[in-house]
């Protein structure tokens, strides 16, 4: 897995790139945590070349959106490909997450 | 059935990539597609991560065995056998899928997500050996 960021404005835009897994979210999670802990309030999970994700990478977007709201700020993942969306709705995760198509919208609603 | 591969290797988390990457090589080369192929996976990695993080308890880790076969109905069937205590994985209650964001809990997650992607699905209990058979959705359009 690859994770990049980036700061648009007041977003901190985190991009996901390849197998979010159970040997590949710990990695997640930290990364996560260190980006969270700083002022910014609006966070963007860009998934557009995420191509598999288990129940441990659901886990992770779980803490990662646990500790988001915790500070009362937004979180908004968007870009996932069929595979991924799969396993969110199976989950029952798309009635808790915001979850936008695109990331131009999301990044719209963020702003 | 046809048997595809069958793969004997020690229950620890260092070989759930090279567990997956084999069971994904054996459906690719049989034609699966991308997602299907990616629901394999999937299947894959929670069943084998459940025997490797619960099977073995605090002791060292023993093996597990992974066979694949193609069923006649097309489907991509694993066969996933530990020789941990007895347990019925299927038997797991359904998880938490009604509590909002703060109060959800993740527990169960995986072997719902497995249950969701499979058609028939079997355990026995096989001497001192728990046998999970799986046999994974084809996409249908």
């Amino acid at each position: 897995m690859e994770i990049t960021s980036r700061q648009e404005g007041a977003v901190s835009i985190i991009e996901v790139a390849g197998r979010m897994d159970a040997v590949t979210a710990p990695t997640f999670d930290k990364f996560f945590r260190e980006i969270s802990s700083s002022e910014i309030q609006a966070f963007l999970i860009l998934m557009n070349n995420l191509d598999y994700i288990s129940s441990a990478g659901l886990r992770s977007i779980l803490m990662a959106a646990k500790q988001v709201k915790a500070k009362n700020g937004r979180l908004v993942l968007a870009g996932m490909k069929d595979a991924v969306k799969e396993v969110f709705n199976l989950s029952g995760f798309q009635a808790i997450l915001r979850i936008c198509e695109s990331g131009e919208d999301a990044l719209k609603e963020l702003q | 059935m046809r048997e595809l591969l069958r793969l004997t290797r020690p229950a620890h988390i260092d070989n759930l990539g090279g567990i997956v990457e084999c069971v994904s090589q054996a459906a690719r080369a049989e034609g699966f597609s991308e997602h299907e192929a990616l629901r394999i996976e999937l299947v894959c990695e929670e069943a084998v991560t459940n025997v490797m993080n619960y099977a073995y308890g605090d002791r060292k880790p023993g093996d597990m065995e992974i066979a694949c076969f193609i069923n006649d109905g097309g489907q991509f069937v694993m066969e996933i056998s530990d020789y941990g205590p007895e347990f019925n994985s299927l038997d797991v209650p359904p998880p938490d899928m009604k509590s909002d964001l703060m109060n959800r809990r993740i527990g169960g997650l995986g072997l719902h997500l497995i249950r969701e992607l499979t058609g028939d699905k079997n355990y026995k209990r096989v001497g001192d050996r728990n046998v999970l058979t799986l046999a994974v959705l084809r996409i249908t359009s």
